[in-house]
């Protein structure tokens, strides 16, 4: 079943109203998350990508030796839709009601007046140099996780593109029996099963999709069924979270068999914070956030 | 929050939510009464085998409070790769049917009602009958009159709940009996 890739705005929108009708509290969230989505998912399509220079023979031994395929300062990206896409994000965050509305708005003409360089804060998110991010808080007083928030928003589509590039490298017939994704090396955000109890992770970072280890945690690689757990959450039947004793750690998981509902991964990643404080009070620390 | 150096990516990623960023359209008081409501159930899974024939494919069960509750195929189990068939799907009935016998059971003959009873008098009961049953049906010769030592009156079942040493040993012990007729529960 399709998660992850090639939504349309459609699937997207009825993705977002199924769980709009399921939890009416969460409905300008959602309606935030689906509009980025589906402005992202329309970005991708006119993604044009440098091309990648590391050879094939490298990449695929690489990946034979447990290595994922890039690290994230080899990520390319497409600057001109990535720079079109984050004033589109601006703007729709800009012409809602929320928290974030009136920094976002600040942050949309600073960047139109070039005050805020945008291929320079793009370039320093995937060198890892959160310089000029620090420099912009100090400066124009703009936090820097607003706008971290905006530019991994705005480079989503380059990432996915890129990542789905270089992932054809990747021996499909043999599990990948790592924790940490094989294509960037991230932890998974969102677990799940689909047909016949087959167990996918999906990357925090770069989306990719690989099929797992049915019982272990991804995160410390324990295997041993006495010290992995996992909690049903009622009225949501699809949802579980399984948590490890050994590091403390959960991961979200879907059992796509148990609902009819259209699972599109970001928007159900993004639907459920309430699992993360319950599980977080409980004393467990979510298991992917973003890189290790 | 704060957020120091390298942690940007972490809190920019895909699991960068509402949470982190101020609400996003939802308070963090709604959220946070949505945490509170959330009935939760911890349960494990454990790995095991088919009991019912020698492909044994690896199943999980799925254990609450010490019980099974439910049961699935094990998609890493690479010959059925998750799949069970029909006496396998069953496998959580099998485990928790109230018909499930769990003590041996006697029900005398023209009875109409079954009778628990200890495993010793069971054994004895049983070891009396074949003893009986083979002293007087024991089959030294053929009409040919060849020697052949055989049993025939008797039938034993196997079961696909046996290893492969009991097997064996059960085996043996009805070929020294000298019974010719067994067969396998999984063939039926």
């Amino acid at each position: 079943m399709n998660t992850i890739a090639g939504f349309t705005p459609e699937d997207i929108r009825k993705a977002a109203e199924e769980i709009k009708r399921k939890k009416p509290d969460f409905e300008k969230m959602i309606n935030l998350y689906e509009s980025i989505s589906i402005a992202q998912e329309k970005a991708k399509e006119s993604i044009n990508l440098p091309e990648f220079k590391i050879p094939v023979e490298k990449l695929k031994l690489k990946h034979a030796e447990k290595f994922p395929l890039a690290v994230i300062p080899e990520f390319l990206i497409d600057y001109k839709v990535s720079e079109k896409l984050f004033m589109d994000i601006c703007d729709i965050l800009t012409n809602t009601e929320n928290e974030l509305s009136e920094t976002v708005k600040n942050v949309s003409s600073l960047a139109s007046e070039k005050k805020i360089d945008l291929n320079r804060i793009f370039e320093a998110f995937i060198k890892e140099d959160e310089s000029p991010f620090d420099e912009i808080e100090e400066k124009l007083d703009i936090e820097k996780q607003v706008l971290g928030f905006l530019v991994y928003s705005a480079l989503q589509p380059s990432l996915v593109s890129f990542s789905e590039m270089i992932s054809v490298n990747l021996d499909k017939d043999n599990e990948w029996d790592k924790g940490y994704c094989p294509v960037c090396g991230s932890m998974p955000e969102l677990s799940l099963f689909e047909e016949n109890g087959k167990r996918f992770l999906i990357c925090g970072f770069c989306s990719h999709k690989w099929a797992s280890k049915r019982m272990y945690c991804p995160f410390c690689e324990n295997a041993d069924h006495e010290t992995l757990q996992y909690y049903s959450i009622d009225d949501e039947e699809e949802y579980r979270v399984d948590v490890c004793e050994k590091c403390k750690k959960y991961i979200k998981t879907i059992d796509i068999k148990k609902t009819t509902r259209t699972i599109y991964a970001p928007l159900e990643i993004r639907s459920t914070p309430y699992i993360d404080i319950k599980f977080e009070e409980m004393g467990y620390k979510k298991g992917n956030t973003g890189i290790d | 929050m704060k957020v120091t150096r390298r942690e940007l990516l972490k809190v920019a990623g895909a699991g960068a939510g509402a949470l982190a960023l101020g609400g996003l359209g939802v308070s963090y008081l709604v959220t946070e009464s949505y945490a509170k409501d959330l009935k939760i159930k911890g349960a494990k899974e454990v790995r095991s085998i088919c009991p019912f024939c020698a492909v044994s494919c690896r199943f999980i069960a799925h254990v609450k409070g010490g019980k099974v509750v439910s049961t699935e195929g094990d998609p890493g189990y690479p010959i059925s790769e998750g799949a069970l068939c029909a006496k396998g799907a069953t496998m959580n009935s099998m485990v928790n049917s109230t018909h499930r016998v769990l003590k041996p059971m006697y029900r005398a003959p023209f009875s109409e009602n079954w009778e628990e009873k200890s495993w010793s008098w069971m054994i004895e009961k049983l070891a009396r009958k074949i003893k009986d049953t083979r002293d007087k049906t024991f089959t030294v010769k053929n009409a040919e009159g060849q020697v052949v030592n055989r049993l025939e009156t008797m039938f034993h079942m196997g079961s696909s709940q046996m290893s492969n040493e009991e097997a064996s040993i059960v085996v043996q012990a009805q070929r020294a009996l000298g019974l010719v007729y067994m067969d396998h529960q999984a063939r039926i």
